[in-house]
């Protein structure tokens, strides 16, 4: 069973990128959305081990990322959540910790900055290291 | 130190650049200590506290942060993640706005290079991304400046400010440092709706695109030709 990721954010330059780091971790991208409202469909109808969340997005039918992330919560508390997002403000960083995610990623994503992350990954899908590209 | 009491005792003796805060100590836990600590140096002050916990519940990690801590691992903890963190947290204590550049709009910045090398090294380090990222950040860096200056005309200064933002995120995948700046600049106007000044900034930011534009033309001809 390969573990299995959503990838949220309004960004097709983003996407690319984190799908790339996704997918060298030994990932499955299974879907991308460019905003909460489609992300939420996605996630249901995925079941996503991992959702990677922008969080400034053009908002829809007043749903945004705290929003989508309670909800995804709410719904399979097992999900692995990582914010990847330019907002560098403790505050914010803090309640999105509050919420349980995984792990919060100041753009850019690079090698190095997803590394804590892939690490993560590895420890809760401990599976993951067997097909990861190093 | 062996309890949150000495620790306590040892930070008000020497300035640490962080702590790293186990919870579970006799006398008084990593919880307490941390409060201690906060209540103690008061709001113009501010020491990078991680906790460390045996298990990351939830509920664990609600504690840490109501506490003041700043970040947690949970054990054993891994060394990467550990200097991962503690370069994340004390990087914030020094320079309160980082990693973002200076938003200060009056700084010109034109002499350094509209791309960071050490940013386009990593990226071509990665095998088979740029090719195909670049095609696309050029589509929707113009998409985006033509998105900005619509919702600009049209006073829509929430949408305005969102593709500002996400012209800064673009900007930082390549480290365009200048063209960061120039859409910070512009989204912090849309936020305080100063039309004309994010207008100004618009103008500014559409120069700098067009140099990083430029620039990703001549990466991408200078790609390996079994890459495109």
């Amino acid at each position: 069973m390969p573990v299995t990721c959503l990838v949220v954010d309004d960004s097709p330059s983003a996407r690319k990128v984190i799908v790339h780091y996704l997918r060298k971790a030994g990932c499955a991208v299974v879907a991308e959305a460019s905003n909460a409202l489609e992300a939420l469909d996605l996630f249901r109808q995925h079941q996503p081990d991992v959702v990677t969340l922008d969080l400034m997005m053009p908002q829809h039918f007043n749903i945004d990322s705290m929003g989508l992330l309670r909800a995804i919560k709410r719904e399979r508390p097992q999900t692995a959540v990582i914010v990847v997002s330019v907002i560098p403000f403790e505050k914010i960083r803090y309640e999105y910790i509050e919420q349980g995610v995984l792990a919060y990623i100041v753009k850019p994503l690079t090698e190095e900055s997803f590394e804590p992350v892939r690490i993560k990954l590895t420890q809760l899908h401990p599976e993951l290291a067997l097909v990861q590209q190093r | 130190m062996i309890d949150g009491l000495q620790a306590l005792e040892a930070w008000t003796r020497t300035a640490y650049d962080a702590i790293l805060m186990d919870c579970r100590m006799p006398k008084m836990d990593g919880y307490e200590a941390a409060r201690e600590i906060r209540r103690r140096e008061g709001p113009a002050r501010h020491i990078p506290i991680v906790a460390l916990t045996a298990h990351a519940l939830d509920s664990d990690k609600k504690k840490c942060v109501d506490a003041g801590m700043d970040d947690y691992l949970s054990k054993p903890v891994d060394l990467k993640v550990l200097a991962e963190t503690l370069r994340r947290v004390t990087a914030h204590e020094t320079a309160p706005a980082s990693p973002a550049p200076t938003e200060n709009e009056a700084s010109t910045g034109n002499d350094g290079p509209v791309l960071d090398p050490a940013t386009m090294d990593g990226l071509r380090a990665q095998a088979g991304l740029l090719p195909e990222l670049i095609g696309t950040a050029l589509a929707e860096m113009s998409e985006q400046v033509a998105h900005l200056a619509d919702m600009l005309a049209a006073h829509n200064h929430a949408d305005a400010g969102i593709a500002a933002h996400s012209l800064k995120g673009l900007a930082r995948t390549f480290g365009a440092a200048r063209m960061a700046e120039l859409a910070a600049a512009v989204e912090k106007m849309a936020g305080a709706q100063a039309t004309d000044q994010a207008l100004a900034g618009l103008d500014q930011l559409k120069q700098e695109c067009e140099r990083v534009s430029r620039e990703l033309n001549r990466e991408r001809d200078a790609l390996p030709a079994n890459s495109h």
